[in-house]
């Protein structure tokens, strides 16, 4: 049955346009009536901490903006002469026609019509990214899985594997407000290890011609519990390159390090270089930890203990494990956002439970913030301690006015803080995460040694 | 829609196309003025052309005007009274300012270059979808 979505914590498939906006001179060419970009960018651009157009997003998307015109007599040919403009005006390395609502319903072919211009030699594709396809987890794998299928695969049909050459499919580019911070970290890590990455998108990357060097891995490592498992998968099939899956997004210590040594147990590297990186690494993190354990002896009975998150299945198991395993805290409710199928929804709560057995019986699966807020509410409210939530600026409200709870924003929308290069990966990701968590005990002013001592 | 034919009641809709020689749709709103008015009949699909309507602006017929009268509401509100018993208008072209008058008269603006009968075939297609 059909009913309403009062906060969505998603978007649709069109979404997966912003993944293109991720790839360096990625140019969107949206097949959609007027607004659903505008409505993607507001989402996912402005509503992950001010990121910006870019390149070619927010208003400059090439859109056909389709009407009742197209409608009834078809579309393809606005979105042909879109595509021609297009190719004239914006330089870009790759163009990508995405097709929204309307278009997948009257069945304008948009694969047929990139491929038109593929043949005159152009690098466009065609993903049919209707909103009734799924969230924009899944446009992000269809925008993907659609380069890989409809130009990589022609360009470079065998591959000439190049030892030590990692294809990295992790987070979610924009839905994940902190994704050029995260996988900023995840490539310096991994190299950190002697590993050559692949990272694919942001500033760390490349550009296109990395996606051009796809096939050539060693082996992809899919670094979420499901978002590019597919991926993986097809370059399998078509390349025959092995995959490494690891569903917990690595933060803080011990995750990394655990983490960093199955990485390098599967590419077989050489285990002191390793050690060397991970010792050095954890050295750090220490110094800057043990430096941290006075603030919680000295403000301890102010502490927060309690967990929500709020969160998509890759970056919340990633920091919940993290906050109950090396800050101590306990897990009260877990509400993944990402729509996960069925099987994906077993492995993520196998991986929640294995985390901490608390996990039992309270892990929700659900996109509408309102229902995951009457929730937590009725939570705080019974049980009156101050608890930490990770979740976005929508909860400000509802955690500060209860038991003086600590919001940290980990998920969309996220419109009360500006986002550049921050993130909570890796050793450095777990550092901030402890920085905003502990910061959140002076959100209202400084706490004095005489109110200290009162307590 | 009820349209009263011969006597009897029929199922349908009207349809305004903006054409010069009467077979495709050929001019922009804004210098169109003949209109074929075509009555569609959606209990046999068939449909034909019940009147040519041309648009003489009082005060200055067969005066050559060939300015755009789009953006002139006083002259879109005329065309759309002569009009206003269709539900379709079949345009190569029209701005946003007149489609914001017509939608007034709950108009379906539709532009194209097809030739009329291809474009009411495809209404009529349409139609029998929804």
């Amino acid at each position: 049955m059909s009913h309403l979505i009062e906060q969505a914590k998603f978007s649709c498939a069109l979404g997966g346009l912003q993944t293109v906006l991720a790839i360096d001179k990625g140019i969107p060419i949206v097949h959609a009536g007027p607004g659903c970009a505008a409505r993607q960018f507001s989402y996912l651009g402005n509503g992950a901490g001010y990121q910006g157009e870019g390149y070619a997003g927010g208003g400059q998307i090439s859109c056909t903006n389709s009407t009742q015109s197209e409608v009834i007599f078809g579309g393809e040919k606005k979105l042909r002469a879109t595509v021609e403009g297009t190719l004239k005006v914006m330089n870009g390395s790759l163009y990508v026609i995405l097709a929204g609502c309307s278009a997948g319903i009257i069945g304008d072919d948009v694969k047929q019509i990139a491929c038109e211009f593929a043949d005159e030699g152009y690098p466009v594709v065609g993903v049919d990214a209707a909103g009734f396809r799924g969230n924009n987890y899944a446009g992000h794998e269809l925008v993907v899985n659609a380069i890989i299928d409809q130009y990589i695969s022609y360009e470079v049909p065998k591959a000439n594997v190049e030892k030590g050459l990692v294809n990295v499919f992790s987070v979610v580019p924009f839905q994940d407000a902190y994704w050029r911070g995260d996988l900023y970290e995840i490539k310096r890590l991994l190299e950190g290890i002697g590993i050559k990455v692949n990272i694919l998108y942001g500033s760390s990357s490349e550009g296109f011609s990395e996606w051009m060097n796809i096939p050539n891995a060693e082996f992809n490592l899919v670094l979420s519990p499901w978002v590019g498992l597919s991926t993986a998968k097809k370059l399998e099939s078509i390349y025959k390159t092995p995959y490494l899956h690891v569903p917990v997004l690595p933060v803080g210590l011990k995750e990394t390090s655990r983490f960093l040594r199955q990485i390098a147990d599967f590419a077989k590297l050489d285990s002191t270089d390793v050690e060397k990186f991970i010792a050095a690494e954890e050295r750090r993190y220490k110094n800057y930890f043990v430096s941290f354990g006075d603030l919680v002896s000295d403000f301890g009975c102010y502490l927060p203990y309690h967990l929500y998150t709020v969160a998509d299945s890759t970056y919340g198991i990633g920091t919940s494990k993290f906050v109950i395993e090396e800050l101590g805290f306990t897990p009260k409710g877990f509400y993944d956002i990402d729509n996960p199928d069925v099987k994906s929804k077993e492995l993520v709560e196998s991986l929640l439970k294995d985390i901490d057995v608390r996990y039992e019986g309270n892990i929700v699966f659900e996109g509408d913030n309102k229902v995951i807020q009457n929730d937590i509410e009725k939570k705080l409210d019974d049980s009156k301690v101050r608890s930490l939530v990770l979740g976005s600026s929508w909860d400000k409200e509802m955690v500060t006015s209860r038991n003086e709870s600590i919001l940290v924003r980990l998920s969309l929308p996220i419109t009360d803080r500006v986002i550049l290069n921050k993130s909570y990966v890796g050793y450095n990701g777990g550092l901030t995460l402890i920085e905003d968590i502990y910061s959140g005990l002076f959100a209202d002013g400084m706490i004095t040694n005489t109110t200290h001592a009162d307590h | 829609m009820q349209i009263i034919k011969a006597g009897v009641v029929m199922d349908g809709f009207k349809i305004a196309a903006a054409s010069t020689e009467g077979v495709s749709i050929d001019a922009h709103f804004g210098h169109a003025n003949i209109y074929r008015v075509i009555n569609v009949n959606m209990s046999d699909k068939t449909w034909e052309v019940e009147r040519i309507q041309e648009i003489n602006f009082p005060g200055i017929e067969n005066t050559g005007e060939t300015r755009c009268w789009g953006h002139d509401e006083m002259k879109v509100t005329y065309i759309a009274e002569k009009l206003k018993d269709c539900k379709y208008l079949l345009i190569s072209k029209i701005g946003p300012h007149p489609q914001r008058v017509l939608a007034r008269y709950q108009f379906e603006c539709l532009e194209t270059n097809m030739t009329i009968e291809d474009a009411v075939n495809k209404i009529i297609e349409y139609e029998e979808k929804r």
